[in-house]
C-alpha cells in the first residue's frame, strides 16, 4: 500500500508510505514533511502497534528508493540534514508487531487478567491460538492453588515458601486468639527447602522456649508440648489469648546467620489446633518473606468466611489461576447476574441477631453461585440456559429481586422486580422484544420462589420442608436456632395458580432476519396448582434461554467484554450495511443456534476469539480496565512466582482501593445493572488519582512509609529484572526500560513507546529530586538508590494512560 | 437508555461557531466565552454561575420533630410521651412575625437552653429547638422548608427510597442519579476537571451514571501524589514526568482520547487543590459575629474540639457546644463540600449526614435526633456565612443548599421511645436566592399550614394520620421541588428537566401545577414558588 503527499516549499517532496502489518489493514495515517534550513523533517505517522520506522529515499517517484540510514528519530519526529538542493522523494515504512505478539498481547488482556512476565514468555512461545485453546478447556488445566487448599481435618500439613530477608527478624503470631501447633520449621539459604544449614536456633522445637525465642505478652500460654508433635518429641504449641500484629504481639528472633536482601526458603509443618482455622502469620519484618497457612479456602469451605473472605479468595484467584478465562467468565456471570450481600444480610438481619452469623449465611450464598457456575462452564457443553437457571434458583437472587416474598394467590400482587429484571437485564435486554405487560404477567410466574432453611442434605430439593432440627442447647425451636442450610424452597400458597400468557401473539421482528424473523414467542403457562406450579418458572426460563433477543444481547455483552464496548443490542441484520461489530454478534448467535443443546457457552466464544476483529487491531487495547481488572493486572504485571514470587498480594487487600476507584464492592453492587464494561463509567479526575496512588503505593518499598493505599500488596521490581536480565545490563537504562516496557505494554509496539523509552532513562538518571544528573550505571544494583529508582520508574509507567487500557 | 444531548469539547465549539451574543453570562470562569455563548442558545445550564450543595439525610429525619405543627392538636404527648418538644407556656404560636432567636440568657448557659419549640411566625409551626440557628437564615428570608414532601406508592425500605430520592425516578428500578443527569444534561461532564462532587465514603447513587464518572472524594487530601518511592523530596519528579507522559502522542484507540482528558483533568485538579488547603490546619473560616455573648466568633466548620463553639468556654460540657463532636466527620466533608464548590468549577457538589434511623431512644429536646437538628442547623447557618464572607466562585446568592432524606417517621412514637418508617417528610431548602419569608413569600414555610391550598388538616384524623392512621400524608412531590431547583436556580431548560426527572411534564403526575396525582389520586400542590 502507499500514498503519495506533496509538500510546497522551496523544494518539492513527495512522500510514499507503506505498511508491513502483522494484523488487517487500517486507513493508512496522514504524515508531513518539512524542510528548514537544511533538514528534512518527516512526522511519522501514528500506527497500531508500529514496533519500527524505516524511511527510504529516492530521486524519482517511481524509485528505486533506498533507506536512509543517517536520520535521527526523536518521538514521532524523522529528521536527516541534507546537503545540497535537489529534490526528493521520500517513503516510509513501518512495520508493526507480528500477528502472533499483537494476539499474545491481546489474549493476556482480556482472555486473562493482563500478562505476567512469564505467562508473556509462555504464550509467544507456544502461540496465542494454543493458549486461546487451552483457555477454553479449562478442565484441561492441573492447577493446585497454594491458598485454596482447605484444611478439613486437624492434620499435619507440610508448607514451603521462598523470599528475601527484609531484615534478620523472624515473627510468628496468630491475628486472631486461637492455637495451631507448628514442627521442624528450618530456614535455608537459597531456593531449596531443606536443603543447607537451618539458620533457625530451636526451629525443631525440642528444647525449651528460651532465647533467641521471645514470647509476646498475647502469646504467653505458648509451650513446646510432647501432645502433638511431627517428629521428634516436642512442637511449638502457639497460643494467642489475643491477635498479633508485629514483633511486640509475637513469638519471635532475630536470625543472625542472615543476609538482607538475599533469599531464604522456609519450610514447616503445622497443624490446626482447637479450630481448623488458624489465623497464623510467619514472616521476616517488612514482609520479605511472609506466610499464611491457607484459611480462606477453609473458612469458605467450612461456611464460616466472611465477605472479605470471599472477596480475597476471588481476587487471589484472578491473579494466580492458571485458569484465567475461567475466572474472567466468573466474574462476568457474577456481574451479569448481580446479588448484593447487603440484600441478604437485611433479610436475615430480621431472623438472626448474631451479625457474624448474618455476614457469614450472605457470604456462602454469593460463594455458593460461583461454585454452581464454576462446576456448570468446567462443562464442555455448559450452555447460557444452564448459567441462567442457577442464578435464578440462587437464594442470593431470590433476595435480591424480592421473589422472596412475592405472592399471587388471591388478591396478592406480584412483586415485578425479578421479572423486570429477568428480561431488561438477564436476557432479552432492555426494551428488546417485551412489553410492560409481560413483565406484569411474567411476575406472576415467579410467585412461590422463596428461600427457607431446610435440612443440609435437602438443599437440591425446593419442596423440602423446614429443617425441625434444633442447634443442640438452644432456648427454643424457633427459627433462628434451626440447623440447616439456606436454600431456595418452593412456597406453594404463594404462587399463582391461573393460567398466563406472555408475549401474546409476538414474533420475532424482520431486523432478526433469517432463521428468526417472523417466528412466535408466545408461552402460554396452563393453569397449576400445588407442587406443579413451580414448572412455571422452569418453563420460562428454558423459553427465554434461547430467544433470538437473549442470543443477541448476550452475544452483545460478551463481544463488550472481550473486543470493545461499542456493541449495542438492536442491530438490523439484514441491513446490507450492518456494521463489523453488527456481523460479529450475528455470527456469535449463529453458532448460539448451532449448537445441540443451544447456546453452548464454548463455541461462542471460539466465534468471538476466531474473528479478524478481535483478533487485530479491532480489540487491542481498545477497553479501560475496571478497578477490579486495575488492581489485579498491576499485581500481575510484576508478579514471575517461582522460585519466589517478585510480587505479593494477600488478597483482602484490594477492598479498599477497589472502593476507591469507584465504589466497586465486589459481590454487594447495589444496582442490578451489574458494574459498567465500559470506560466511562469508570474514569475520572478523582478515579485516576486514586489509580495512580495505588501503583506507586504498591511501588514503595516494604517498610517505607507511604504505602497504606497498597496494604499487604508489594512488589519487587529488581528482583524480577534481575530474574529476566542478562548481568551485564542490570546497570544499563535503555535495557531496563525496555524490558519493563516489553512486559507491561506487549501490544503497542517499540516504535509508539519511543517517548516512553527515553522519559524511562531521563527518570533513570535523574536523582530523586527530579534535577541533578545522577547516571544509573554508576549505582550500585544492590544499593537502595538503585532499588528506589528502579521502583520510581516502574511506578511512572503503571501510573501512565496506556496501564489504564486492556 | 441513553437520552442525553451528550456535548463534546468539539460539538460545543461548532456550536459557539453558530451562535451570536451572549456574553453577559455569568462566571464561570475556566469556560471560554464561546462555550457559553454555545450553551446559552438552549439553557443556562452549566453556564449561569448557579450551584447547588446537598445533603442527605440517611436513614429518615423525624421532620415533625424538626419543623413541628405546633397549633396541630395530634402532635401530643399522648402520641409522643418521650419526644414530645413542648410549648414554651409564656410564647404565643400564634402571633404572626419573623423566627424566635432564642439567645442564651448568661454567658454560661447551654447553647440550646431553650427547652421548647421555637415559635417560627408563621401562626402554627415551630422549630425543634437544637435548630435556633436556621432563625438568622429564616428571618433573612434564605431559608424555605418544605413540608409533607413525598412521592406516590411510598416505599418504606431505606434502601429503596433512598434510590428513588436519589433517582428522582420513584418505584423505577433505573440507577441512575438526578444530578447525574442534570450534570450531563449540562454538556460539562466531558469538559470540565470537576463538576459533580460528592465528599463521602464513595460516590452516592444521586451523582452516578454510566456514561461519566463523577468524583468522590473520600478525603480530598487524597488529591496528592505520592511521588518517588522512598524519597519524600521525589515528588515534583514524579509528577513531572506524569504530566510530561500524558502529552505524549499515541495511535488512536477507543478511550485515548478519554483517557488523555481526563489525565489532563487530573493534572489541573491536582493544581487546584494544591493552591487550597482542606487540611486542619486550613480550617480557619469564622463567624463574621459572636454568637450567644460569646467572645470570639466560632468556627463555621466544627472539626475539632477547639473550633467547636463553645467548647473554650465549657469543655467539659457538651450540651454547650454549637454542635455535638460526634459530627465533626460530617462538618469536614462539609467544608471539603463548600470549597470545593467555591473554588472550582464543579456545579453541584454535597455530602451526607448519617443517624437518623431513630428506633429507639430518639431523644426530644436532647438526646440523637436534636444533636442531629444541631447538624443541620448550624450547617446551613454556617454555608450562608461562609459563602458570603469568603466567597469566590460563587456567593451566597448563587448557591442553594438542599437537603433529602428518605422518608419521614412515625406520628406515633414506638414502644422503645423511637419511631418507625414512614411517609412525608421535610426539606430544607436555603440560599440568597430563596423566596422565603418576608423575601417574595409571606413565610418561609412551606405546605405546612392549615391555611396551605392543601390544607394542614389538624387533629386525631388529620394529616398527620392520613396514611394508614400513623403516617403524615404527602401534599408535594420530592420532583417538584427538585425541578423547580434545577430549572429555577440551575437553568435548565423546561425540555431538559423533563430528561433529568422522567415523566415531569407528563400532565397526570401534576407534578409542574399540581392537582390529583394520576399515580395515586393524592392531591399534590406542583411546583412552590421557592426560588
Amino acid at each position: 500500500m502507499s500514498s503519495l503527499k506533496q509538500l510546497f516549499g522551496i523544494s518539492v517532496f513527495a512522500v510514499a508510505l507503506a505498511v508491513h502489518s502483522g494484523s488487517q489493514a487500517q486507513p493508512l495515517p496522514d504524515i508531513g514533511i518539512t524542510r528548514t534550513n537544511g533538514n528534512a523533517s518527516i512526522r511519522l505517522p501514528l500506527y497500531p502497534a508500529a514496533e519500527q520506522f524505516r524511511v527510504f529515499k529516492s530521486q524519482n517517484l517511481e524509485g528505486p528508493y533506498e533507506e536512509v540510514l543517517t536520520g535521527n528519530i526523536t518521538g514521532f519526529n524523522w529528521q536527516e540534514i541534507i546537503s545540497g538542493q535537489s529534490n526528493a522523494f521520500f517513503k516510509v515504512e513501518i512495520n508493526t508487531l507480528s500477528s502472533n505478539d499483537l494476539l499474545s498481547a491481546t489474549v493476556l488482556n482480556r482472555l486473562a487478567y493482563g500478562p505476567t512476565p512469564d505467562e508473556l514468555e509462555r504464550v509467544r512461545a507456544m502461540g496465542a491460538e494454543a493458549y486461546i485453546a487451552e483457555q477454553l478447556a479449562p478442565e484441561n488445566i492441573q492447577e493446585t492453588l497454594d491458598f485454596d487448599q482447605p484444611v478439613t481435618a486437624a492434620e499435619w500439613r507440610y508448607v514451603t515458601i521462598t523470599g528475601t530477608a527484609t531484615s534478620r527478624d523472624f515473627y510468628i503470631y496468630l491475628t486472631q486468639p486461637g492455637d495451631v501447633y507448628l514442627d521442624d520449621m528450618k530456614l535455608v539459604a537459597g531456593i531449596v527447602p531443606e536443603v543447607g544449614a537451618n539458620l533457625l536456633v530451636n526451629g525443631d522445637f525440642e528444647s525449651a522456649l528460651t532465647p533467641p525465642w521471645t514470647v509476646s505478652a498475647n502469646h504467653a500460654a505458648t509451650v513446646i508440648t510432647s501432645a502433638q508433635v511431627h517428629s521428634g518429641s516436642g512442637a511449638l504449641h502457639l497460643i494467642a489469648d489475643d491477635g498479633g500484629t508485629s514483633k511486640s504481639s509475637s513469638v519471635w528472633q532475630t536470625i543472625s546467620n542472615v543476609t538482607v536482601g538475599q533469599t531464604y526458603t522456609l519450610s514447616y509443618w503445622f497443624r490446626p489446633g482447637t479450630n481448623l482455622i488458624t489465623s497464623l502469620t510467619i514472616r521476616f519484618s517488612n514482609d520479605g518473606l511472609r506466610h499464611n497457612p491457607d484459611s480462606i479456602a477453609t473458612k469458605l469451605a467450612s461456611g464460616l468466611a466472611d465477605l472479605d473472605d470471599l472477596r480475597a479468595w476471588h481476587v487471589l484467584r484472578a491473579i494466580k489461576s492458571k485458569r484465567q478465562l475461567l475466572e474472567i467468565l466468573l466474574q462476568f456471570l457474577e456481574n451479569h447476574f448481580v446479588t448484593q450481600a447487603s440484600k441478604s444480610k437485611e433479610y436475615f438481619d430480621g431472623i438472626y441477631s448474631d451479625d457474624i452469623l448474618i455476614e457469614g449465611l450472605a457470604t456462602e450464598m454469593e460463594y455458593r453461585e460461583n461454585k454452581n457456575w464454576r462446576a456448570a462452564l468446567l462443562r464442555p457443553d455448559c450452555s447460557f440456559h444452564d448459567l441462567l437457571k442457577i442464578s435464578a434458583e440462587s437464594p442470593a437472587m431470590i433476595i435480591y429481586l424480592d421473589t422472596v416474598g412475592s405472592k399471587g394467590n388471591g388478591k396478592n400482587v406480584a412483586n415485578e422486580n425479578y421479572a423486570r429484571e429477568l428480561l431488561e437485564l438477564f436476557t432479552f435486554g432492555v426494551d428488546n422484544g417485551y412489553q410492560q405487560n409481560d413483565i406484569t404477567v411474567l411476575s406472576r410466574a415467579w410467585t412461590g420462589w422463596s428461600v427457607n432453611i431446610v435440612d443440609s442434605n435437602q438443599f437440591h430439593n425446593p419442596f423440602a420442608p423446614r429443617s425441625v432440627t434444633v442447634i443442640p442447647g438452644s432456648p427454643t425451636n424457633t427459627m433462628q436456632y434451626l440447623q440447616g442450610i439456606w436454600a431456595f424452597n418452593y412456597k406453594t400458597g404463594n404462587h399463582n395458580t391461573n393460567s398466563k400468557t406472555i408475549f401474546p401473539g409476538a414474533t420475532v421482528p424482520a431486523r432478526f432476519g433469517p432463521p428468526y424473523a417472523g417466528r412466535n414467542y408466545q408461552l402460554v403457562l396452563p393453569q397449576r396448582n400445588g407442587t406443579n406450579g413451580i414448572k412455571d418458572g422452569y418453563e420460562v426460563l428454558a423459553h427465554l434461554a434461547d430467544q433470538p433477543f437473549t442470543q443477541e444481547y448476550i452475544s452483545v455483552k460478551l463481544c463488550q467484554l472481550f473486543v470493545h464496548e461499542h456493541f449495542e443490542h438492536g442491530y438490523d441484520f439484514t441491513d446490507p450495511n450492518l456494521s463489523e461489530e453488527g456481523k460479529l454478534v450475528r455470527a456469535c448467535m449463529a453458532t448460539w443456534e448451532s449448537t445441540t443443546p443451544k447456546g453452548q457457552i464454548r463455541p461462542i466464544l471460539q466465534t468471538i476469539f476466531n474473528s479478524e476483529m478481535f483478533r487485530g487491531l479491532g480489540s487491542a487495547s481498545h477497553k479501560v480496565k475496571t478497578p477490579l481488572e486495575f488492581t489485579v493486572s498491576a499485581v500481575r504485571a510484576l508478579w514471575s512466582p517461582t522460585p519466589f514470587p517478585t510480587a505479593y498480594s494477600d488478597g483482602y487487600s484490594h477492598k479498599n482501593p477497589l472502593d476507591l476507584m469507584g465504589a466497586m464492592k465486589l459481590f454487594d453492587r447495589a444496582e442490578p445493572d451489574g458494574y459498567p464494561e465500559s470506560a466511562p463509567g469508570w474514569i475520572s479526575a478523582g478515579t485516576l488519582a486514586e489509580r495512580v496512588r495505588f501503583v506507586q503505593a504498591m511501588l514503595i518499598a516494604p517498610g517505607q512509609s507511604g504505602r497504606g493505599d497498597a496494604g499487604q500488596i508489594t512488589a519487587d521490581p529488581v528482583a524480577l529484572l534481575k530474574r529476566k536480565l542478562d548481568p551485564a545490563d542490570y546497570n544499563n537504562a535503555g535495557k531496563i526500560a525496555d524490558y519493563f516496557l516489553s512486559i507491561l505494554f506487549p501490544g503497542e509496539g517499540k516504535a509508539n513507546l519511543k517517548l516512553y523509552h527515553e522519559a524511562c532513562v531521563s527518570f533513570l538518571n535523574t536523582g530523586d529530586n527530579g534535577i541533578v544528573s545522577s547516571p544509573i550505571s554508576l549505582l550500585a544494583h544492590t544499593s537502595i538508590p538503585y532499588d528506589t529508582r528502579v521502583r520510581g520508574m516502574v511506578a511512572m509507567l503503571m501510573s501512565s494512560q496506556r496501564f489504564q487500557e486492556q | 437508555m441513553k437520552h442525553f444531548h451528550l456535548v463534546t469539547r468539539r460539538q460545543f465549539l461548532d456550536r459557539a461557531m453558530k451562535t451570536g451574543a451572549a456574553a453577559a453570562l455569568a462566571s464561570l470562569t475556566n469556560i471560554p466565552l464561546v462555550m457559553k455563548q454555545a450553551l446559552a442558545a438552549e439553557s443556562s445550564l452549566g453556564t449561569n454561575g448557579k450551584k447547588l450543595l446537598f445533603i442527605f439525610l440517611r436513614g429518615a429525619n423525624d421532620g415533625l420533630n424538626s419543623v413541628i405543627p405546633i397549633g396541630d392538636d395530634g402532635y401530643s404527648l399522648e402520641h409522643r410521651p418521650d419526644i414530645l418538644i413542648p410549648r414554651d407556656p409564656g410564647t404565643d404560636y400564634t402571633i404572626l412575625g419573623g423566627c424566635d432567636y432564642p439567645s442564651v440568657a448568661t454567658p454560661d448557659a447551654p447553647t440550646f437552653g431553650y427547652a421548647s419549640a421555637i415559635r417560627l411566625g408563621n401562626g402554627f409551626s415551630a422549630l425543634h429547638p437544637s435548630l435556633k440557628f436556621l432563625a438568622p437564615v429564616y428571618n433573612a428570608g434564605d431559608l424555605a422548608m418544605i413540608h409533607r414532601v413525598g412521592y406516590p406508592k411510598q416505599s418504606r425500605s431505606h434502601f429503596d427510597s433512598q434510590v428513588y430520592w436519589e433517582t428522582g425516578h420513584p418505584n423505577n428500578p433505573s440507577k441512575e442519579g438526578i444530578f447525574y443527569r442534570t450534570i450531563m444534561e449540562s454538556g460539562l461532564a466531558h469538559t470540565l476537571p470537576l463538576t459533580g462532587v460528592s465528599i463521602q465514603s464513595s460516590l452516592p447513587v444521586i451523582l452516578r451514571g454510566s456514561d461519566a464518572a463523577m468524583t468522590n472524594l473520600k478525603d480530598p487530601n487524597r488529591y496528592d501524589l505520592l511521588g518517588i518511592p522512598n524519597n519524600t523530596n521525589g515528588n515534583s519528579k514524579a509528577d513531572f514526568h506524569l504530566r510530561n507522559a500524558n502529552e505524549f502522542p499515541f495511535p488512536s484507540r477507543l478511550n485515548r482520547d478519554l483517557l488523555k482528558l481526563q489525565y489532563n483533568n487530573l493534572s489541573q485538579t491536582l493544581s487546584i487543590f494544591d493552591a487550597m488547603d482542606f487540611s486542619e490546619t486550613g480550617n480557619i473560616f469564622t463567624d463574621d459575629v459572636n454568637t450567644d455573648g460569646d467572645t470570639v466568633p466560632y468556627h463555621l466548620f466544627p472539626t475539632t474540639n477547639s473550633k467547636n463553639g463553645g467548647y473554650q468556654a465549657h469543655n467539659n460540657d457538651p450540651l454547650k457546644y454549637v454542635v455535638n463532636p460526634n459530627s465533626y466527620s460530617f462538618f469536614r466533608d462539609l467544608k471539603a463540600a463548600a470549597m470545593v464548590l467555591n473554588n472550582t468549577d464543579a456545579m453541584i457538589a454535597g455530602t451526607r449526614l448519617d443517624g437518623f434511623d431513630t428506633h429507639s431512644n430518639q431523644g426530644g429536646v436532647t438526646g440523637a435526633h436534636a444533636n442531629l437538628q444541631r447538624s443541620i442547623g448550624w450547617a446551613i447557618y454556617a454555608l450562608r456565612k461562609y459563602f458570603t464572607k469568603y466567597a469566590q466562585r460563587v456567593n451566597w446568592n448563587n448557591l442553594v443548599v438542599v437537603t433529602l432524606s428518605e422518608f419521614g417517621r412515625t406520628t406515633i412514637q414506638n414502644s422503645d421511645a423511637g419511631t418507625d418508617h414512614a411517609e412525608a417528610n421535610v426539606m430544607f431548602v436555603a440560599g440568597g436566592g430563596v423566596k422565603g419569608y418576608n423575601k417574595g413569600n409571606p413565610s418561609g414555610v412551606f405546605a405546612g399550614h392549615p391555611n396551605d391550598s392543601i390544607p394542614w388538616v389538624t387533629g386525631r384524623t388529620g394529616s398527620m394520620f392520613g396514611v394508614s392512621t400513623r403516617y403524615l400524608k404527602r401534599s408535594v412531590d420530592y420532583r417538584s421541588v427538585l425541578g423547580k431547583l434545577i430549572r429555577d436556580h440551575l437553568g435548565a431548560s423546561q425540555e431538559q428537566l423533563n430528561r433529568i426527572i422522567p415523566g415531569y411534564a407528563t400532565a397526570s403526575k401534576r407534578l409542574l401545577s399540581g392537582g390529583v396525582s394520576g399515580e395515586d389520586g393524592t392531591q399534590i400542590t406542583g411546583e412552590l414558588p421557592i426560588v
